[in-house]
C-alpha cells in the first residue's frame, strides 16, 4: 500500500490507472477524454500515465468521450472517463447508450452546477439528471472514498450478473481540488481484486450487429433484464465489500451510511460532503439532548430501498437535504425518499447549497429546528445559504 | 415570425440602418472590466471590434454577439451590445435561430479554435454551408486556454500540452480550409498584433452579406506563448507575412519576393534572375475557391503566412432564401387551409 497526498481528481485517476493496468493480461484499457472544469486534472493525469495495453484518445467533446469508451468496451477493453455538469448534459445520449449496451464503463463525475448562467461550483443536479440513464450511481464523501469506489465500481459493473456502467460522483472543489492523504493498494493487490474483464457480448469471431432495431417485445425484454441487473446490485455490492475488505484490509462504505441512528427519533438525510457538516450538527444536537441521527445516501442508483426502509422504520421525522432542485418538484433525493418512508413518518424536504453555496453548520441547524418544530410535512423549503 | 415582421427586414446585408447618432468606441465598452490574463491577445481583438462597430452606422442595440465556451467566449460581457454567453460549441446554431427570426439584427459569433472546431465543429460547417448571415470571429490560440492548457484541434503535430505530455499525434485542422470546404462565402485571417489589419478585415466581414468566417491568430501568453512569433516578430514579419489584396500581385518581403503558380502549386520565389512581377500571381478574392484553397494551404517555413481576405463571393443568404421560398409557395398555392390539408393526399374513408 502507498499513502499519497492527492486531490480527489488525482485519486480518481490513480485508481483508474490501477484498474487499467490490472487488465493488461486481458484486453487492455481505453479511454476517451475531454477536459471540463472541475475534473480536468483527472484526465490530465490519465494522459500522463504509461499504461501497458492502454490507450487514451483526446476527443473533441464529451459526447465523443463516452462514444470512444463504448467502442473500447465493445472491443473488450476496460474503460474510464470523467466529466461534469454541462459536459454530462452533452454526453447524455451516449450515457444512455453505454447502459443500454450493458457496458461496464466507469465514469468519475464531478458534481457541478448546470449552466447557464455559468457556475463551476458543486450542485448534484448534473448527475441526478442522469438518474434514469440506467447507470449505477455512487456518491462519495472524501478522497479515499473516491479512490476506493472507482476500484469497487469495476468489480461491481464487470460482474457477469450486473454488466452495467458505474458513475462515481464527488463534489466540485470541496473534494475535486482538495488534497487528502489517501491510501492506494499495490498493483498486485488490484490485479487480484480485478480479474481481466470478460465482456460476454464483446466483438469476437461471430459477426453481429449491436444496437439494432427493437420491436416493443424486445425492448420490453431488454428493459426487464436491465431492471433485474439493477435489482441485483445491492447483493453483489455486499460481495464486493467483502472482497474489498479481504484484499485491501479496509472497509468499503455501505450504500447507506448511518450515523448515531440507534435511538434517533429524527434523521437528516444527505449526499456527498454535506454529510460531514450534518454529522457535526447531529453531535451538537445530541449534546442538547435531541435524539437526532443521520443517513448518508451513497448509492442513489439503484435506489437502496431495502436499506432505507430499515433505517427509516420507527422514525418520527426525516429531513432530507438536497443540493439540487427539480423545479416543479423539489429536491430529487427527498422526492424519492418519500416513497420508502413508513406511514406516519414526517418527511420534509430542504433545498440548500445550490450553485455551490457553502453549507455551514448553522444552515443545518436551521433545518433541524424546522424539522423539530413542524406539525406536518409541507412544500420543500429553501434554506438560503448565500455565497 | 410573422410575414409582417419579415417585411420590416431590410435589404443590404440584412441590417436596417436608420440614421443614428454617431457612436464612438466608448459607446461599445461595457461596464464590465475585461478579465483575461494580462497580455492576452483577446484584449486587442476586443479593442479592434470596439473601433469598427461605431463605423458601421448601426445602432448598438441592433448588434448581438453570441459566444460559446472558452476564453474567447467572455467577449460579449465586455461589449455594450446584446450578448449571449451560449453553450459550448453551439453559438453558430443559436445565432442562426436569432438571425432567422430577427433578420434586421447584425449577428456575430465569437468563438475559439476549441469551441468552433472541437465540440462545435458540426454547427460551424452547417452555418457556413447555409450561408447564414452571421459574422464568425474565431480566435485561434492553438490551445484550450480556459481549461488551462490542453492541446486543441489547431495545435501542431508533436505539441506538448497537459493532455499530450508526449506530444500530439493528431494532425491539426486548417480552419480556413475547413471554412472553404464548407462553402463559406467570406473567409479571412488576421492577427491580434496587427490592429489596423484586423480592423480592415473585421470591417469587411461586417458588411459582407452572408456567412463571414474570420480566423484571428491570437496569442495565449499563459498556455501557448509565442505560437505566432515566427510570423509576427518585427525582423521576420515582412518575410513571413503575405498580405492578400484583391487585384494585386502576391508580393511579400517588401516586394522582393512573390508567389507564382507552378503547375498546381503555389511557389514562393525571389524576384530577379529572370523572375519578374508579371510572373507573380495576381490575387482575386472572387475567383474559384481553388485559388483560395491554394493560398490557405500555404504555411511557413516553405511559404509566408497569408493574411487578409481569402474569399469574398456572393451567394443567396439563408433567411432570404427561406422568405422567398415561402412567398413563392404562397403565390402558387395561396393561403393554406388546415381542413383542406387534412383532407388531401393519401386519405381514405373508414367504413
Ligand atoms: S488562458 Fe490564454 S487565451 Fe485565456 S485569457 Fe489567459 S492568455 Fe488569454
Amino acid at each position: 500500500m502507498s499513502r499519497e497526498l492527492v486531490s480527489a481528481n488525482h485519486a480518481a485517476a490513480m485508481a483508474a490507472v490501477l484498474a487499467a493496468r490490472a487488465n493488461r493480461s486481458g484486453r487492455g484499457f481505453g479511454s476517451g477524454v475531454y477536459p471540463i472544469t472541475p475534473q480536468t486534472e483527472c484526465i490530465e493525469l490519465l494522459c500522463e500515465e504509461e499504461i501497458e495495453k492502454g490507450q487514451v484518445v483526446r476527443v473533441e467533446s464529451e459526447h465523443s468521450a463516452m462514444a470512444v469508451c463504448i467502442g473500447f468496451s465493445l472491443g473488450g477493453a476496460r474503460t474510464f472517463t470523467a466529466s461534469s455538469s454541462n459536459g454530462l448534459a452533452y454526453m447524455a445520449e451516449n450515457v444512455f447508450n453505454a447502459a443500454f449496451y450493458r457496458l461496464p464503463v466507469v465514469m468519475m463525475a464531478v458534481n457541478r452546477t448546470l449552466g447557464p448562467p455559468w457556475n463551476i461550483w458543486v450542485d448534484h443536479g448534473d448527475t441526478l439528471m442522469l438518474r434514469d440513464a440506467g447507470w449505477v450511481q455512487l456518491y462519495c464523501e472524501d478522497n479515499q472514498e473516491v479512490a476506493d469506489t472507482i476500484l469497487a465500481a469495476y468489480r461491481l459493473g464487470e460482474d457477469p450478473r450486473i454488466l452495467l456502467p458505474v458513475m462515481v460522483c464527488q463534489d466540485a472543489f470541496i473534494l475535486s481540488h482538495t488534497m487528502m492523504l489517501t491510501d492506494f493498494p499495490e498493483q498486485p493487490e488490484v490485479d487480484a481484486f480485478l480479474p481481466p474483464l470478460e465482456l460476454p457480448h464483446r466483438l469476437t469471431d461471430r459477426p453481429r450487429v449491436v444496437g439494432g432495431l427493437d420491436f416493443p417485445r424486445e425492448t420490453e425484454v431488454h428493459r426487464i433484464q436491465h431492471a433485474n441487473a439493477m435489482a441485483l446490485v445491492p447483493e453483489v455490492y455486499r460481495e464486493v465489500q467483502a472482497t474489498f475488505r479481504s484484499r485491501f484490509g479496509r472497509a468499503l462504505a455501505d450504500p447507506v451510511v448511518p450515523y448515531r441512528v440507534e435511538d434517533a427519533e429524527m434523521l437528516l438525510v444527505s449526499m456527498g460532503t454535506t454529510a460531514s457538516t450534518v454529522r457535526t450538527v447531529v453531535d451538537r444536537a445530541r449534546e442538547r439532548g435531541i435524539r437526532a441521527g443521520a443517513l448518508r445516501l451513497r448509492m442513489f442508483r439503484p435506489f437502496p430501498e431495502e436499506a432505507l426502509r430499515g433505517y427509516l422504520a420507527g422514525r418520527a421525522r426525516v429531513g432530507v437535504l438536497d443540493r439540487n432542485l427539480c423545479p416543479g418538484l423539489g429536491g430529487i433525493v427527498w422526492a424519492e425518499l418519500r416513497g420508502v418512508a413508513p406511514p406516519g413518518c414526517l418527511v420534509q424536504g430542504y433545498v440548500l447549497g445550490m450553485g455551490g453555496g457553502d453549507i455551514r453548520p448553522e444552515h443545518v441547524e436551521r433545518v433541524l429546528q424546522d424539522l423539530t418544530s413542524r406539525q406536518r410535512a409541507g412544500e420543500p423549503s429553501f434554506v438560503e445559504v448565500g455565497s | 415570425m410573422s410575414d409582417n415582421d419579415r417585411k420590416e427586414a431590410k435589404g443590404g446585408n440584412g441590417v436596417s440602418a436608420p440614421p443614428v447618432q454617431k457612436l464612438s468606441r466608448k459607446d461599445f465598452q461595457s461596464e464590465v472590466d475585461p478579465r483575461w490574463c494580462p497580455g492576452c491577445g483577446d484584449y486587442s481583438i476586443l479593442a479592434q471590434v470596439q473601433k469598427v462597430l461605431p463605423e458601421l452606422g448601426i445602432p448598438k442595440e441592433k448588434f448581438v454577439f453570441v459566444s460559446g465556451i472558452g476564453c474567447s467566449s467572455r467577449f460579449p460581457y465586455y461589449l455594450s451590445t446584446y450578448g449571449f454567453h451560449g453553450i459550448h460549441g453551439r453559438a453558430p446554431a443559436i445565432a442562426t435561430g436569432l438571425k432567422m427570426t430577427r433578420p434586421e439584427l447584425s449577428v456575430w459569433v465569437v468563438t475559439g479554435d476549441g469551441d468552433a472546431l472541437s465540440i462545435g465543429g458540426n454547427h460551424i460547417i452547417h452555418t457556413l454551408r447555409k450561408n447564414v448571415d452571421v459574422k464568425v470571429l474565431m480566435f485561434n490560440n492553438r490551445i484550450y486556454g480556459l481549461t488551462k492548457g490542453q492541446y486543441s484541434p489547431t495545435s501542431e503535430l508533436g505539441k506538448k500540452a497537459k493532455s499530450t505530455p508526449y506530444g500530439s499525434i493528431d494532425a491539426p485542422f486548417n480552419p480556413l480550409l475547413l471554412a472553404l470546404g464548407a462553402g463559406a462565402t467570406f473567409v479571412a485571417r488576421t492577427i491580434d498584433v496587427e490592429p489596423l489589419h484586423m480592423q480592415q478585415v473585421i470591417q469587411r466581414a461586417a458588411v459582407h452579406k452572408g456567412s463571414a468566417f474570420v480566423e484571428v491568430f491570437q496569442n495565449c501568453n499563459v498556455f501557448n506563448d509565442g505560437a505566432y512569433l515566427s510570423i509576427t516578430e518585427k525582423p521576420v514579419k515582412d518575410e513571413m507575412q503575405l498580405r492578400l489584396e484583391h487585384g494585386k500581385p502576391l508580393l511579400f518581403a517588401k516586394g522582393k519576393k512573390g508567389i507564382r503558380l507552378n503547375g498546381f502549386r503555389a511557389q514562393a520565389v525571389t524576384l530577379g534572375n529572370g523572375v519578374s512581377e508579371k510572373d507573380i500571381l495576381v490575387y482575386d478574392e472572387r475567383a474559384e475557391a481553388s485559388l483560395s484553397v491554394l493560398l490557405a494551404e500555404m504555411q511557413p517555413p516553405s511559404h509566408p503566412m497569408p493574411i487578409g481576405v481569402f474569399r469574398a463571393v456572393d451567394r443567396p443568404v439563408h433567411h432570404e432564401l427561406e422568405i422567398s421560398q415561402r412567398q413563392a409557395v404562397l403565390k402558387s398555392k395561396g393561403q393554406g387551409s388546415l381542413a383542406e390539408l387534412l383532407g388531401s393526399g393519401d386519405t381514405w374513408v373508414v367504413s
